[in-house]
């Protein structure tokens, strides 16, 4: 009679797990909409199912706007409101999907979502590499036909553009992030120094070797492999990358060795910028750095104009642009930004497509919180406008400040292709292991070299 | 005579009652329903998902994409899996994280034995070996970070004061940087493997101590003779999930390292996580999470099957 | 072998000032942690540290933390209410089935213990996909129930506890036996209560591992009137980084419950209830 019983239980348990496994199956077949089920506690009314069961066009359409950073920053809901009140047949919710502005944590959430086929209408990434990557899974709607049905050429209207990718264009860019160097105004009367309207990386050497002190360094550069240790490569004019169009390495290009050199050079020989050792070994803040004195100079992006941190300098900020690779040649820099998409599952592309514009124009610019990619725009009053916002904006020398935006070109946008990541953190790897003084500069541009082909060829 | 008969008889049924009541199907039934809540759960919430990450081991299925465009790939993945020099890197860096385990164990049972009996404001002391344990973990990150520190640390100040000329990096040191990690493991469980000694350790009866104490035993003789032995059922316990949760070690690594510097520090749990969700190779996660689980298995049966040789219950 | 100085044990002396010497070490952490607290942002992450703030910015911080942007009282009630239910019921149903895998003969135990073992060896990373598709589909996405139930089957606490009931002498059982008591008074009125501290140890380790759980929440909540109290410390941050003052602010505030659970719990420990047939 038992047996019976043990065996019934058993029987009741694959059932369900049986049960489970093919109602789960089945409803990641489904798509967005109908799947939320009642598990949601969405903020508002928003009548997702009524509004996605495609009925009249009188029906308000509900969009959601998925992203990282949160209303206390961005002021998402006074914005949303301008644009609602101009366009009464769309509702949009802002969904940040996590409340501490960490896009790792964003982009995990984002996929589980995208997993569970959530309602999604725009997304919004912080870096061309989560982009790509997602692109390639299929998230994301190429936006081509509603480009070419409003007339416009996505280069003319913006200055970073990503790349086209299998042909489309997938997504705006919304703030747009060049480089350039971030100075120490104190250091550099202290040193005798000028502010440098353009110059060259033995420039920058020479600076940073006069501003070091006994209770400073004259430069930091920070543990991002990516960035600092491919200062030369992000002036390059022709691909600030290391990845050619084709996908293809760029790793031999002999300025990949000359940024290592230079990095090298900094720290160990001119001992004017802050030791790699250092950096790692104690997950050196930058900001840290830079705003309590300790770091006369420090190249960064362009969002250092306003994202200070809970810093507020006691000197005057000057900007320098990024120098140049070569002295007669114009200031280029690597931009880059976020960029605003269309979910390929999203029912209502063509509202979503005309939210975006409005964001990636007007919108940012009211915002007055990110410079934008947008042309159009008044790049002075925006400038002006961001400063202001500031905790102490006569701390922003201004004329040093429009000077290096308005002279700076940006370099050729190159996709990268969506093993980016891995080969960087490959490069990095190698870099690590150079700057800790474990292996010579040949060794490591040869492994790194050999590891990042490796990637592109099982990438094939 | 009549008498005995009877009374044999009774204690014959005795028997058999007894015999009835200890075995049979009364006892699965109980057996069953008393594992029940427990093994339900587990199974839907842990055995489930586990069989389908087993089966989604052989495809590329990625996340993002949904189960409709999983593709079966077969072995592809776990070929490629036991070749990447990274994977087998980040296997031999977890064969020697085990090696601590035992370590921490004597640490912390020679603690327990101390605090039970042989220190004042035994309290006290428990609180504060127990704190590490419940500190934040940035915490923890940030003053190892400090203590470590290579030139103005105080660990590298005083061995350069002892004449080492160029001590070790620590953290930003390949060479040491898993050490480094090593002691900052040891160091925040031990309190977590204290307190479960110090459970285990009550349940040794004093009077065997005392007995000890007046045979003259001294202090070392009781710990090897009588703590070591009774205390082996919880050695047991914290061998094996010691030996299990090293391998599942992931928040400290990542705060500490994130696996580098150059990849020193790399664990299969790291690099199974760079893997799911930053590369969003997600089947092919699963097939390392199933040589994970199998080579811990095989630790763990050996050290089932080798128990009897010094595990009194 | 004692050698007494009055009523003074001078070996234990000698013990408890090494152990306290050690134990600053062991301090240290929590000690930054309330030191970070006290500071000014931009003073936390100097070198070297400052253990003494020289700018103090305490009420301000923990005014941040309790009265400001965020719902801190809810959280920290959401995770109270969520960490004892969690503790309870993971103590319950680890105890009995740990109480069948030691004490109860029944048929495929030893193949059952295995798999549930088993299933402790997966890393858990793996299964967060699967089980948040679960969580979707039960309706459990978003709930507490659904965290509660994440940690309330726990294996450890099964083969923890399964270790120590194998400690508990088979005779006074079989003597509960003859006398015709079933399992389910077995367990309740000797087995159970014979194991106390073990039970108190188990119960004190969930409390604090559900406590300072980030990720499950994480994963599985979205509404931000649900949250703990872990999501609510990591939300101290913008868009460039952790503010480490008030995170740190909001630890030491959240860090309380458990000392006082640690403390309550020992007290169980030690004064476990040993009837004779425990050992020898």
């Amino acid at each position: 009679m038992l047996k019976r019983r043990g065996y019934v239980l058993i029987i009741c348990l694959i059932f369900i797990l049986v049960l489970a496994a093919c109602a789960s199956n089945g409803d990641s077949t489904q798509d967005s909409g109908k799947s939320d089920g009642g598990s949601q506690a969405n903020a508002g009314s928003a009548n997702t199912g009524s509004a996605n069961s495609g009925k009249a066009a009188e029906e308000v359409v509900h969009l959601k706007f998925i992203h990282w950073i949160n209303e206390d920053v961005a002021h998402w809901e006074d914005l949303i409101a301008v644009y609602e009140a101009e366009n009464p047949g769309v509702k949009i919710e802002s969904v940040p999907l996590v409340n501490n502005n960490s896009t790792s944590d964003y982009v995990k959430k984002l996929d589980l979502l995208a997993a569970a086929g959530d309602q999604m209408d725009l997304i919004m990434f912080s870096n061309i590499g989560d982009y790509v990557k997602r692109i390639d899974a299929g998230l994301l709607a190429p936006i081509n036909s509603f480009l070419d049905e409003e007339g416009i050429d996505i280069n003319s209207e913006y200055n970073n553009a990503y790349g086209q990718i299998n042909g489309q264009y997938y997504g705006l860019p919304m703030k747009s992030v060049m480089n350039l160097i971030m100075i120490n105004k104190n250091h550099l009367d202290e040193a005798g120094l000028e502010i440098p309207k353009e110059w060259t990386w033995d420039d920058y050497r020479e600076y940073a070797k006069a501003m070091t002190t006994a209770d400073h360094y004259g430069s930091y550069l920070h543990s991002w492999h990516h960035f600092h240790s491919l200062l030369k490569v992000l002036g390059n004019p022709e691909n600030p990358t290391l990845f050619n169009e084709d996908g293809s390495s760029n790793m031999e290009h002999p300025l990949v060795r000359e940024s290592l050199e230079l990095r090298y050079q900094l720290e160990q020989v001119d001992k004017s910028s802050v030791p790699y050792l250092e950096t790692f070994s104690q997950q050196l803040n930058y900001r840290q750095q830079f705003f309590s004195g300790r770091a006369s100079m420090i190249p960064t992006g362009s969002f250092m104009i306003t994202e200070w941190g809970e810093f507020t300098p006691d000197f005057e900020i000057a900007w320098a642009p990024w120098p140049k690779n070569d002295a007669n040649s114009k200031v280029y820099t690597n931009v880059s930004g976020d960029v605003i998409s269309i979910a390929e599952s999203s029912k209502h592309k063509q509202e979503a497509y005309d939210f975006m514009r409005w964001l990636t124009t007007e919108g940012i610019s009211q915002q007055g919180l990110w410079v934008p990619s947008w042309k159009g725009g008044e790049m002075t009053a925006t400038l002006e406008r961001m400063v202001a916002a500031t905790p102490k904006p006569e701390a922003v020398h201004m004329e040093s400040l429009a000077h290096t935006i308005m002279i700076s070109n940006p370099a050729k946008t190159v996709t990268p292709p969506t093993y980016s990541y891995e080969a960087t953190t490959e490069f990095g790897n190698e870099a690590d292991l150079y700057l800790l003084g474990e292996q010579d500069l040949d060794t490591t541009m040869k492994n790194a070299i050999e590891k990042v082909k490796k990637i592109v060829e099982s990438n094939k | 005579m009549q008498q005995a008969l009877e009374s044999q008889r009774h204690s014959q049924r005795g028997r058999r009652r007894v015999k009835d009541s200890f075995g049979g199907w009364r006892e699965n039934v109980a057996g069953y329903l008393f594992v029940a809540p427990m093994f339900i759960g587990t199974s839907v919430l842990v055995l489930f998902p586990i069989l389908a990450s087993v089966v989604l081991s052989f495809t590329d299925w990625n996340i993002v994409t949904g189960y409709k465009n999983a593709n079966y790939v077969g072995l592809a993945n776990y070929q490629e899996l036991l070749t990447n020099s990274l994977f087998l890197k980040s296997l031999k860096n977890n064969l020697v994280i085990l090696l601590s385990i035992p370590v921490t164990l004597i640490i912390s049972l020679t603690m327990a034995v101390l605090i039970n009996r042989y220190v004042y404001f035994k309290g006290l002391f428990k609180v504060i070996y127990f704190m590490p344990f419940i500190s934040s973990a940035v915490a923890v990150a940030i003053v190892f970070r400090v203590l470590f520190h290579p030139t103005r640390g105080p660990i590298n100040q005083l061995l350069m004061s002892l004449g080492i000329d160029s001590p070790p990096g620590w953290l930003a040191d390949p060479k040491f940087a898993l050490l480094s990690v090593m002691l900052i493991m040891v160091w925040t469980s031990i309190g977590f493997n204290l307190i479960i000694y110090l459970a285990g350790l009550q349940n040794i009866p004093k009077e065997l101590y005392e007995s000890a104490q007046i045979d003259g035993a001294s202090a070392w003789y009781q710990f090897t003779r009588i703590t070591v032995p009774l205390v082996s059922p919880t050695t047991f316990l914290l061998l094996v999930a010691g030996m299990i949760s090293s391998f599942k070690i992931f928040d400290l690594i990542l705060v500490l390292t994130n696996g580098g510097p150059g990849n020193s520090t790399i664990t299969p749990v790291v690099f199974l996580y760079q893997k799911a969700f930053i590369d969003l190779k997600t089947g092919y996660a699963s097939a390392i999470s199933m040589v994970i689980f199998a080579i811990i298995l095989l630790i763990t049966l050996i050290q089932f099957a080798v128990q009897k040789k010094w595990v009194n219950y | 072998m004692f050698e007494r100085l009055g009523y003074v044990d001078l070996r234990k002396l000698t013990i408890t000032i090494l152990m306290a010497l050690l134990g600053i070490l062991f301090l240290l952490p929590f000690a930054w942690m309330i030191s970070a607290s006290l500071k000014v942002e931009a003073d936390v992450l100097t070198f070297p540290i400052q253990w003494i703030p020289e700018r103090m910015n305490a009420i301000e911080n923990y005014k941040a933390v309790w009265a400001g942007a965020l719902p801190f009282t809810l959280l920290y009630w959401n995770s109270i209410k969520v960490t004892v239910i969690t503790t309870i019921t993971s103590a319950l149903f680890s105890a009995m089935a740990a109480y069948a895998f030691a004490k109860i003969n029944f048929k495929g135990r030893n193949v059952l213990f295995i798999i549930v073992l088993a299933t402790y060896m997966v890393p858990p990373q793996t299964l967060l996909v699967t089980q948040f598709l679960l969580y979707r589909w039960f309706g459990l996405y978003d709930t507490h129930l659904g965290l509660i139930l994440l940690n309330a089957f726990s294996v450890f606490g099964t083969f923890m506890l399964r270790q120590f009931f194998m400690g508990v002498n088979n005779e006074i059982i079989e003597a509960a036996r003859i006398d015709g008591a079933g399992h389910a008074r077995i367990f309740s009125h000797i087995a159970f209560p014979l194991i106390r501290p073990a039970i108190a140890t188990y119960a004190i380790l969930r409390f604090i591992w559900t406590w300072n759980d980030f990720q499950s929440p994480f994963i599985f909540l979205r509404s931000d009137t649900l949250y703990t109290i872990q999501i609510g410390i990591k939300s101290f941050a913008d868009d460039h980084g952790s503010i480490y003052s008030l995170m740190m602010a909001a630890s030491v505030s959240a860090i309380v419950p458990l000392l006082i659970i640690f403390i309550i719990g020992q007290k169980h420990v030690i004064e476990g209830v040993q009837l004779g047939g425990v050992k020898g």
